[in-house]
């Protein structure tokens, strides 16, 4: 007997897209809908079209939902965003508070390489770890709306940074770029435009630590539906 | 008469494609008559959107069916439009004929 061509499959990063851009319990019938399409599709014209298809209609399908999102309820969208923002700055306030603590009584130093101690604290604690337990709290605030909320403080985040007044944020660059004088008369011999970027290179963490921890928690959410 | 009681362009297009389609209108199904209507590419996602806001308004009703292999185990989601909604079809509908009525807009029957 001839074994039976296997059906392709639609591509599982954009699947993964749509359904935490849906509500949760509602992703089913849409991605059902895309997949029915997909195998037409993969079914008379070929498996690279198909997926062809399948990408731009995922991409326009959650850009759609998450309009619509904001449309339907912006206020508490931006309300729940910015009272989310507010509880990450305070998570790395906090972090930064310590940290002067511990440096203040112990001799850190002697024990762990300072270029170390900062990864430790200013890139692990300060732009993953609180950015994705505050993007899990904005998804828990946020109810249904998770992943609107969490694209919102994400947006924040990345204009504002997460660590004021310490840097970050694309909002530190023309503030950097200002006091261009002051900081030339501190820093010689360093190049403005460099100084400005490094302070916002690792501006793109916070953000991505945002939306892991709602995409955390919409899955969680998820799950919860699945077994009610 | 509130503004809220006529229906926007694509959400009376998608209520126009459900009353076509009557108790076979699911996301593709919908997604292809309006194609196939009006020659306009929309996305499922456009079409979900506005029949979560239809329903919301009570203007649409859904019900799930069972679930099938070819759409990879998940369910189909059957909408339809309430008497509410068709209500809204006809007052939206009925004032844009009134303003358009009069008008020479080459609008003539090929």
């Amino acid at each position: 007997m001839m074994p039976r061509p296997s059906m392709p499959e639609p591509p599982a990063a954009w699947r993964l897209l749509v359904s935490l851009m849906t509500q949760p319990g509602q992703a089913g019938p849409i991605l059902g809908d895309l997949a029915e399409e997909f195998t037409a599709i993969a079914r008379e014209s070929g498996n690279r079209a198909a997926r062809r298809w399948y990408r731009r209609q995922a991409a326009k399908t959650a850009l759609e939902l998450l309009a619509s999102e904001f449309r339907s309820a912006s206020w508490a969208i931006a309300t729940v965003a910015f009272g989310s923002y507010m509880l990450l700055l305070g998570s790395v306030q906090l972090v930064e508070l310590v940290t002067g603590l511990l440096l203040e009584k112990f001799p850190i130093y002697t024990y762990i390489d300072a270029s170390r101690f900062w990864w430790l604290y200013a890139v692990c604690l300060q732009c993953i770890v609180c950015p994705v337990l505050a993007g899990w709290m904005a998804g828990w605030l946020a109810g249904r709306r998770v992943m609107p909320v969490a694209v919102a403080l994400s947006a924040v985040s990345v204009v504002m940074g997460t660590n004021i007044p310490a840097g970050g944020g694309l909002i530190r660059l023309p503030v950097i770029l200002l006091e261009a004088d002051r900081i030339s008369h501190y820093l010689p011999h360093a190049n403005i435009l460099l100084f400005a970027l490094s302070a916002i290179k690792l501006a793109w963490l916070p953000p991505l630590g945002v939306l892991v921890g709602a995409a955390l928690r919409r899955g969680a959410l998820s799950e919860r539906t699945r077994i009610a | 008469m509130s503004r809220r009681d006529y229906l926007g362009e694509f959400e009376l297009i998608v209520m126009l494609a459900l009353l076509r389609l009557a108790d076979r209108a699911y996301g593709v199904a919908v997604r292809r008559e309006i194609e196939h209507r009006t020659g306009r590419e929309v996305s499922i996602g456009a079409v979900y959107a506005t029949l979560e806001r239809l329903e919301t308004k009570g203007y649409v009703r859904s019900r799930l069916a069972d679930p099938t292999p070819e759409r990879g185990g998940r369910s189909k989601r059957f909408f339809r439009a309430t008497a509410k909604g068709v209500a809204a079809v006809n007052r939206t509908h009925a004032a844009v004929q009134g303003l358009a009525e009069g008008l020479s807009l080459g609008w003539s029957r090929a």
